[in-house]
């Protein structure tokens, strides 16, 4: 009797068997939360005019993996945005005079991003574009070096010139616009009309990639799939979803609270917080959003500056009602979660190789800054420990695979990030 | 003997009562004339003001305002939308120089709007809000700062975003 006793109790305690759900559907509150991450349409970005353009998207897409582009020819946006692997390197990279470590983030479905970059120093895709083929540590370029290549090369200079017009000359112009990332008195000394003009083709180009990358949208993926048939009613295709990933789905929304953040259609409410993540080996503290919004003010290829088809627009008016909060330090976007198997390393600085590691940085806490410790969210309530148990965190984790197609987990195992994992 | 009878005996055949129905008429104008001015004198009117759905009324904090507040219902999550109301002091709009302002936050995750809002007072002594948006689930405090010349107040409601 005793045995029967214990073997009941160990039955019922047991993590590797947790109680069936039979519900595929799942109940009324909970379908209708999951719902919400319908996938979406890209949506209308107004400040490129050329984004639907066919010439332009073509042009982009030669363009992104033209290493002519860059300063040392070697480099194009494909070479760390790698379209066999989710669209990203599996790398970090270091930023800004401080070499901060920055991870890259995957392009899929990048148009749905309100922001751009972890710190947010982009509003458009275009404006985005832009960015790494001028840093010192990622394409080295130039503007007046794009200029060139793109007026001297004969193929890309009439399709340039089809979609956006003539071309400025090239005569009497200096070297280089900017060194290390300082514009030089050449350029300074250039009229301010012919620095526009210049300035003009720069930002086509950049219009020419993102009405590309507009068009990179994630393979359909089983979570998709699972919500269709949660759309449609349709008990036997819900049926084909694993139990494990329905039941990490539920953790997601309900217990994890992952929900509150990662939201809506790309899992992610688009906007800044600071996790309390600690890069270990690191002397510069990255400021994250504050700095990014001082970046973005800052930049003439903002939605609001001179180069942007609508000057006066919601997204025009997002970036000039910016504040730079001091509450904002060390915040960063919060990444999208679709196609995320293939995309490690994780977190703004990639120091983290697995979702397993991610998910029990959110359950545990460990390595993480305390609450209040840090420069913003003082008071925060939602970061506190969860303790999700061994059974709960490999659930959540087939949830978050189930957001990309079969085969990316693989590629991760394989290929893995180049950090080591840091703050765990 | 021949009676000279006068047109105008024939044609006044009512007499005297033709002409005070036309004092009567000419008094009534004048008296609608008169109505017209005096409501003229009495300023602008107090506009309808709506309530149902989407609308929630706030006291302000010493109770010197009423605000009557507009979000779409229900509020949607991360989706900009233009929040507006009106501000009444005793039952009339406040002056057009009075100063609104509107904001929310989450005092459970310490963050306010992720975009700052610009709060315009409109041509109907309204006021409105435009790119409001609530990026995260949760309770949100919504604010409406009351300002005329020295004296400011503040009203506060919750509205939870789903």
């Amino acid at each position: 009797m005793k045995m029967i006793l214990l073997w009941s109790l160990c039955s019922m305690w047991s993590p590797q068997d947790p109680q069936p759900d039979t519900d595929v559907l799942l109940d009324e509150v909970t379908r209708l939360q999951a719902m919400s991450l319908q996938r979406i349409a890209a949506p209308v970005d107004r400040t490129n005019r050329y984004n639907d353009v066919p010439a332009a998207i073509e042009l982009g897409s030669l363009l992104f993996e033209d290493t002519g582009l860059s300063g040392d020819g070697k480099t194009s946006c494909a070479t760390c945005h790698v379209p066999e692997r989710d669209l990203v390197d599996g790398k970090t990279h270091p930023r800004g005079v401080n070499s901060i470590p920055r991870d890259t983030p995957t392009l899929h479905d990048i148009s749905g991003q309100r922001w751009l970059g972890w710190d947010g120093r982009w509003d458009s895709l275009w404006m985005q574009a832009l960015g790494p083929i001028e840093a010192i540590h990622e394409m080295r370029g130039d503007r007046l070096a794009v200029l060139r290549y793109l007026a001297t090369n004969e193929s890309l200079a009439k399709r340039y010139q089809q979609i956006f017009g003539a071309l400025p000359g090239l005569k009497s112009l200096p070297d280089r616009a900017f060194r290390a990332g300082v514009a030089t008195d050449p350029w300074l000394a250039l009229e301010a009309d012919r620095r526009r003009e210049i300035n003009r083709v720069f930002s086509n180009v950049g219009k020419a990639i993102a009405a590309y990358e507009r068009t990179l949208r994630g393979p359909i993926t089983p979570f998709d799939s699972y919500l269709d048939a949660l759309s449609s009613d349709d008990v036997e295709m819900a049926s084909l979803y694993p139990d494990a990933a329905r039941r990490g789905l539920q953790l997601f929304l309900g217990k994890a609270k992952c929900i509150v953040c990662h939201s809506g259609p790309l899992l992610s409410d688009g906007e800044f917080h600071d996790t309390g993540i600690l890069t270990s080996g690191q002397r510069a503290r990255d400021a994250g959003r504050y700095g990014g919004i001082q970046e973005l003010q800052a930049n003439p290829f903002r939605s609001s500056g001179e180069f942007s088809d609508d000057r006066s627009g919601s997204a025009a008016r997002r970036t000039d009602q910016l504040r730079r909060d001091a509450a904002l330090w060390g915040a960063f976007r919060t990444p999208s979660l679709r196609h995320l198997a293939g995309t490690s390393p994780y977190f703004h600085d990639g120091s983290v190789k697995d979702l397993r590691s991610v998910v029990r940085f959110y359950s545990m806490r460990q390595g993480a800054r305390p609450p209040g410790a840090g420069h913003s969210h003082q008071g925060e309530t939602l970061l506190a420990t969860i303790r999700l148990n061994r059974q709960e965190e490999d659930d959540l984790v087939e949830f978050l695979n189930s957001l990309s197609v079969p085969g990316s987990r693989q590629e991760q195992q394989e290929e893995g990030g180049s950090q080591p994992s840091g703050g765990l | 003997m021949i009676q000279h009878i006068d047109a105008d005996q024939d044609g006044n055949s009512d007499g005297p009562g033709c002409l005070i129905l036309i004092l009567v008429l000419i008094s009534l104008l004048l008296g609608l004339v008169l109505l017209f001015f005096i409501a003229g004198c009495q300023g602008t009117a107090t506009p309808a003001l709506p309530t149902g759905q989407g609308w929630k009324t706030i006291a302000s904090g010493d109770g010197t305002y009423q605000v009557l507040l507009h979000l779409p219902d229900p509020a949607p999550l991360n989706q900009e939308f233009t929040a507006s109301g009106w501000v009444l002091k005793g039952g009339e709009p406040i002056s057009d120089d009075a100063v609104v302002h509107f904001d929310g936050g989450m005092p459970q995750h310490a963050h306010g709007l992720a975009v700052p809002v610009v709060t315009t007072r409109r041509p109907d002594g309204g006021f409105e809000a435009q790119g409001v948006r609530f990026h995260m689930g949760g309770r949100w405090l919504l604010t409406v700062d009351v300002e005329e010349g020295p004296h400011l107040e503040r009203a506060r409601t919750w509205v939870e975003i789903r």
